[in-house]
């Protein structure tokens, strides 16, 4: 090719290498802001005391949502099995403390007033605990990570309604490092979030629900690597019986943090809420824990 | 429900009350029958007009240029006429019956006003609504993207069709998915009809020679999609001389060879197009520790065999890919040890089409077309490599092969008949199969150390689907009334996937009135269903888009649409039409919330929500067909809205492509015999996505894992697709300089694309600076593109054919 000619080609080239890239420009929301709304959060946990944490939310792209917690609300917590009522007017960095215990089959209701927010309101029943009835594990090296791999089949017996579950794998570390939560996986067929390649479900939270075992004995399979024996005191497996609505808002909680930093593409989630008039959770959970020792 | 059985029925007694008049037929006529070619290449003629000028019967070819004309028994008169032709009189002698007919093309001849009346005349007569055959010759004319024509592009500027976003070659029809478009080339249904991503489409301009769009009602022979038909043709091979035509642009480049193997017996035709980005690339690469390219071919080839007047065999072929690599190569050492690393990675997909067809000519009255035909459409990810590590002397071979791929094949067969009884009607029925494979995903992991496999655990199991879908159709057109004319039938069609069946009996019917010598009123109905389905969430026309079977957990999509136009010619140059539709989605798609548009072929039904769609709207199209100046105006209001139980709320909410308006102006303009300009302005509201309007924090609990923690905030996300990204507009503006050489032709395009260079968002994202501070960002794809390409015709070899 004549020099002149190769010239041309480059330029040509060059050119086009220069318009093909994406072009990125700030713009203004146009839509409609949404209005700020009280938000009631709380997931209760059988026979805890109720700490409700209540605040404004923001919008989206506000810059400054540091200091979004409201301590002057008035918050009315009420025992719907019992009547038993109680109001706290004061929280400390937006939580409202009680002195109420979240007791198993009890329902509950929040009502939370503030001079500048509509009045926002929930209700909730807090489960029972479901035990891990038994525990199998095997052992085995990972040929690709050399890492040894622990398989657990754990049981629990499903109560005849409707029921929800998340299930936990932490490490309790050795040395006051504390627990700290392990990756699993399963082909479980009940699981309901994060199922992702060919069935294989995986991550540090797995949710459940029975529609495929219920009122019945479950067996679930999962695995995950296991920690050095000598920096761990026992793996502890943790069964939390949930409300539909605190799985709901797990689920859409969890997937909405991981979509966002996921890609542009991933489809929308709309996070679960049983708050009226306001945003947020107010629902209950129980566990039941197992460890295992190795 | 008992209604649509009603009408079913009606249908079908109508149609077969035709048979039964058939056979009592008055004795006393003459059918004359035969094809209408293009003088020049012997290319048939599609709707060419054949009329006898005495007894003022007329009959229209089909696709093959095969007409029929019963006609009282006397010497008829036939004036033969079609659109870019010069028309052709006729004196057909009692004693002869068949008819072959050769129209010359007219070079662009301003005073034909016959011709002109009727082509705005045909428009008028058309039973279906929402009918639009697009002028090629036309497309060459306006502006290109990237110097490629592109009938797909051209088609996203007409009423009712848009595109899926800046640059894509995706077509959403009437509120419809991408999906529920039956795009039929030569019969054979193009499952990825994009290249490079979705920028342009995979069809040759160079080798079409009809393409035709049906936007609602169609007719009873199309089935198996929802939302239209784009119906396109091959040219069959000039059987007269020989052609080669190509072009060279920016980013690619095309030839076209045509002609006879053996003159007016058998002809054949070859196109290709290939990119060469990868090459210009090559040069900057040569001590790149990291090469890659992409390229996309595609190849149209068809040879067309007349064995004589009644029988005609054709073999036609599409082959098409699109391939991007990565090659990684390089070494480092490091603690002592020596590594090194050889990785290739790649892209591909493509189709491969294959069509085989038999014309019969039955009789006078009766034409059967039966075709074999063979697609496949593959989309393969792949890594594939070495890792290697010396410790003093020891090496360790690491080899890889990871590989995820998805494909669709289909076996097909299929028997059509065209009955042309008299001059009131036209009914074709036929029947047919199409034997479907799927392999949604199926992902290998391959790994061996120092030669040795090991096991990789988690390469699960391949599902592959197998389908059948029979189908069975009849329609008529039929003219009741020198002012009425109805299209109606039924199409049936089953599903027959593992242990599940599903069967639908679909109605359609269509009906034109004229109103007076220039106007009509045109209406439709149509039932369709739909037994695949493509898994995506992009819409921009991914190749990792996955068809998937409707199964025992995943139904079909069935759809109605109702129509009603109105056609009014505007002095003797203009057509203007005012439809407006209505129409319903029961089954359509979705994934669920959170998942990524990297779909998975497994377990895909877990994955995905079902529920509702409608969509209604108001089209206006104005057109001038003929003269310097021709083009087309037209507008679209309209609405498309999703239900799905558990996406949004259970609350309905608008359809991504939904576009209240949308607006686009095509048109060109001969300046002279060597210089013509086209210009295309599209302006459309923005497209519908989501963005939160609130946040606040997640609620403390022990569930969510760690780095979830009170310190993240969830957004509040108040509808889905509740935000309109801001309004599209475009201004292309092209020029064609074309000059007569002694070998031919010679055009040379030049293009602008987005000329005033608006930053159409193709998607939003939130960007949070170091200062905390949050802002909206768009990314747009293409600013101003300009484009140069140089076409040539060679006729040398015709002139040295016609001296012969």
């Amino acid at each position: 090719m004549k020099k002149s000619n190769q010239r041309f080609v480059l330029m040509a080239l060059g050119c086009v290498m220069y318009l093909l890239p994406s072009c990125e420009k700030e713009i203004e929301y146009e839509g409609e802001a949404g209005t700020s709304l009280l938000v009631i959060n709380q997931l209760i946990e059988k026979d805890s005391t109720f700490s409700i944490q209540i605040e404004r939310s923001v919008f989206f792209l506000e810059n400054d949502t540091t200091d979004t917690s409201l301590s002057d609300a008035s918050v009315t917590l009420k025992n719907l099995t019992n009547g038993s009522t109680e109001t706290v007017v004061s929280g400390n960095n937006g939580v409202y403390d009680f002195a109420m215990t979240a007791t198993e089959g009890h329902s509950y209701e929040v009502v939370a007033s503030h001079a500048d927010y509509p009045t926002a309101s929930a209700t909730t029943l807090i489960p029972q605990s479901i035990p891990i009835i038994s525990v199998d594990t095997t052992t085995y090296i990972d040929p690709e990570f050399q890492e040894t791999m622990m398989k657990v089949k754990l049981r629990w017996s499903d109560p005849s309604e409707k029921n929800y579950y998340i299930l936990t794998v932490s490490a309790n570390y050795l040395g006051g490092f504390g627990e700290d939560r392990i990756s699993m996986s399963t082909y479980d067929l009940s699981i309901v979030n994060g199922g992702d390649i060919d069935g294989l479900s995986s991550g540090s939270m797995l949710a459940l629900d029975d529609n495929f075992f219920n009122g019945s004995l479950k067996e679930l399979q999962v695995e995950f690597p296991v920690p050095s024996a000598s920096s761990v005191n026992g793996i502890i497996l943790r069964l939390y019986h949930c409300t539909e609505n605190t799985s709901r808002y797990l689920i859409s909680a969890e997937t909405d943090l991981l979509s966002e930093g996921g890609g542009t593409f991933s489809e929308p989630v709309k996070i679960h809420s049983n708050v009226k008039d306001g945003y947020g959770i107010f629902s209950g959970f129980a566990q039941g824990a197992y460890t295992i020792q190795y | 429900m008992r209604n649509f059985h009603l009408l079913s029925l009606i249908l079908l007694m109508m149609t077969a009350g035709q048979f039964l008049a058939f056979s009592q037929e008055n004795t006393s006529t003459r059918t004359i029958s035969g094809f209408v070619t293009e003088r020049s290449s012997g290319e048939p003629i599609f709707q060419a007009k054949v009329f006898d000028t005495i007894s003022n019967i007329g009959a229209i070819t089909n696709e093959y240029g095969f007409y029929s004309l019963t006609l009282p028994t006397q010497e008829a008169v036939l004036r033969v006429s079609s659109f870019g032709s010069t028309s052709l009189y006729q004196v057909v002698p009692l004693d002869q019956n068949e008819v072959d007919i050769a129209l010359k093309s007219e070079v662009q001849d301003f005073e034909e006003v016959e011709v002109k009346a009727e082509s705005l005349e045909k428009t008028l007569e058309e039973t279906n609504s929402g009918t639009i055959d697009l002028q090629l010759d036309k497309v060459e004319k306006l502006p290109t993207f990237f110097g490629e024509k592109d009938v797909v592009k051209t088609l996203q500027l007409l009423p009712g069709v848009s595109s899926g976003g800046e640059g894509s070659s995706g077509l959403y029809v009437r509120g419809g998915g991408p999906d529920q478009n039956l795009i039929l080339l030569d019969g054979v249904p193009v499952y990825n009809a994009s290249h490079l991503f979705g920028f342009f489409s995979v069809f040759n301009n160079d080798a079409l020679s009809k393409v035709t769009m049906i936007k609602g009602g169609f007719p009873a022979r199309y089935g198996g999609r929802t939302s239209s038909v784009l119906d396109m043709r091959m040219k069959e091979g000039n059987m007269k001389r020989y052609n080669v035509e190509g072009s060279i642009g920016v980013i690619a480049s095309r030839i076209l060879v045509e002609g006879p193997i053996k003159k007016d017996k058998t002809a054949f035709i070859v196109s290709a197009r290939r990119t060469y980005l990868d090459v210009l690339t090559k040069p900057f690469m040569v001590n790149a520790r990291e090469k890659g390219g992409y390229y996309f071919y595609d190849m149209n080839a068809k040879i067309h065999h007349k064995i004589n007047n009644k029988h005609h065999l054709y073999l036609s072929g599409y082959f098409g890919k699109d391939k991007a690599q990565i090659i990684q190569r390089y070494g480092y050492t490091s603690g002592g040890k020596e590594y090194d690393y050889d990785d290739k990675s790649g892209l591909g997909w493509g189709n491969a089409i294959v069509a085989a067809r038999w014309n019969y000519r039955i009789g006078s009255k009766m034409f059967m077309n039966t075709t074999a035909t063979f697609s496949h459409y593959k989309f393969d990810v792949s890594s594939q490599g070495t890792f290697t590590t010396n410790n003093n002397g020891t090496e360790t071979e690491n080899s890889y092969l990871i590989q995820y791929y998805s494909n669709i094949l289909d076996w097909s067969g299929k028997t059509e008949f065209t009955y042309i009884p008299n001059a009131r009607h036209y009914v074709r029925f036929g029947a047919g199969n199409t034997y479907h494979t799927f392999k949604p995903g199926v992902y290998t992991d391959e790994q061996e150390v120092n030669g040795t496999p090991i096991d990789t655990g988690g390469t699960p199991a391949t599902e592959i689907e197998y389908a059948n879908e029979p189908f069975l159709y009849i329609e008529d057109d039929h003219k009741l009334t020198d002012w009425l004319k109805i299209n109606y039938g039924l199409h049936y069609s089953a599903f027959f996937v593992g242990d599940q069946t599903y069967h639908s009996l679909q109605p359609r019917i269509s009906g034109n009135t004229i109103l007076t010598k220039k106007s009509s009123l045109k209406f439709s109905y149509a039932y369709s269903t739909q037994f695949i389905h493509l898994l995506s969430n992009t819409g921009i026309g991914l190749p990792t888009d996955l068809w998937v079977p409707s199964t025992d957990k995943v139904g079909p999509i069935n759809s109605h649409q109702f129509s009603l136009g109105y056609n009014q010619i505007l002095g003797d140059k203009y057509n203007l039409v005012l439809e407006g539709y209505y129409k319903t989605m029961d089954g359509v798609i979705q994934y669920k919330e959170g998942i990524d548009f990297i779909g998975s072929g497994n377990n895909w039904e877990n994955k995905i929500e079902r529920g509702q769609g409608w969509s209604y709207g108001a089209e206006l199209f104005v057109e001038k067909k003929v003269g310097r100046l021709t083009g087309w105006i037209g507008y679209t209001l309209s609405w498309s809205d999703r239900l799905f139980e558990n996406l949004n709320g259970g609350e309905k909410f608008p359809y991504t492509y939904d576009r209240r308006h949308d607006l686009s102006i095509a048109s060109s303009y001969e300046i002279n015999k060597k210089w013509d300009i086209g210009v295309v302005f599209v302006l459309n509201t923005g497209r519908a996505v989501s963005l939160p309007t609130q946040q606040y924090s997640v609620a403390s609990n022990p569930m969510l894992p760690n780095y979830f923690g009170m310190s993240q905030n969830l957004n509040y996300l108040n509808s889905v697709n509740g935000y309109r990204m801001p309004m599209y507009h475009r201004l292309d503006i092209g020029a064609n300089y074309h000059k007569q050489k002694k070998w031919g032709e010679s055009i040379w395009s030049f293009s602008v694309y987005n000329a005033y260079s608006r930053l159409n968002p193709f998607y939003l994202y939130v960007a949070q600076y170091s200062n905390g501070e949050k802002k909206l960002i768009k990314v747009a794809l293409f600013p101003i593109i300009p484009s140069v390409s140089w076409k040539f015709k060679i006729t040398h070899l015709n002139r040295k054919n016609e001296k012969k």
